[in-house]
């Protein structure tokens, strides 16, 4: 009776844990946009316009493999 | 983009230039950003323009010129240009600049409300220190009037082409 109940509460104390190791886990790296949108509004035909991003690494671990693909 | 990594705390640039096209439309294109932050999920910037032909007859504000083209001069130096707005309707217009190339260029306005009738310049001078290179920017301007938009200015400056002398024989 004694171990099964210490096997209860442990599994009891398991459960209240997980979302704390879980949130631990979630910690990584973190990318974050000067804005994520840019409208250059009305411009001339055969011309090139220009805009630049800032992108910052906010997060818990290094930011590695950064790459940008036009869609 | 130069960075392939960034450590926390570091952060990079993300230059995007758009070729417009000769289509008279309004586009939207997508940018995706990948790297090792899942977490976030699926990383995309949208950009947006309206192509418009020249003259852009859908305003009640005429501008000239269309883009700003600098051209060396001797000793390599690079006067300053500009972009002159007339009002030619019955509303009053704010401007302000809201992107513009900083380091490679300043821009200044002669004012920022604009009256029926009357007209402003956008000036555009090169900074001092300029790449001899082709070099390939914009100016982005907020109006308001009734309604709040955007017009963007094309900046160009080719770089200087060296002229082919022809031989000359010795006598």
């Amino acid at each position: 009776m004694g171990k099964s109940r210490i096997l209860v509460l442990s599994l009891f104390l398991i459960y209240l844990l997980l979302p704390v190791f879980s949130e631990l886990k979630a910690g990584g790296p973190k990318l974050e946009f000067s804005e994520t949108s840019w409208d250059w509004g009305r411009v001339p035909q055969n011309s090139f316009v220009y805009h630049k991003f800032w992108l910052k690494n906010v997060g818990t671990d290094t930011l590695r493999g950064l790459k940008v693909r036009v869609a | 983009m130069k960075k392939t990594e960034l450590a926390i705390g570091d952060s990079t640039k993300l230059e995007i230039s758009y070729y417009t096209g000769s289509a008279v439309t309004r586009e939207r294109k997508y940018v995706q950003v990948i790297s090792n932050d899942i977490a976030s999920g699926y990383n995309r910037l949208e950009v947006t323009a309206e192509v418009k032909p020249k003259p852009d007859t859908m305003l009640t504000l005429s501008y000239s010129p269309y883009i700003l083209e600098f051209v060396e001069e001797k000793g390599g130096r690079l006067k300053e240009k500009k972009v002159e707005f007339r009002n030619i309707g019955k509303e009053e217009y704010r401007f302000q600049i809201i992107d513009y190339p900083k380091g490679l260029f300043e821009a200044k306005l002669s004012r920022e409300i604009l009256k029926p009738g009357e007209k402003l310049e956008l000036k555009v001078k090169p900074e001092k220190r300029f790449p001899p290179d082709t070099v390939k920017k914009s100016i982005t301007l907020k109006v308001k009037g009734k309604k709040e938009f955007r017009i963007t200015i094309p900046l160009k400056k080719e770089k200087p082409s060296v002229a082919s002398l022809p031989s000359v024989k010795g006598k």
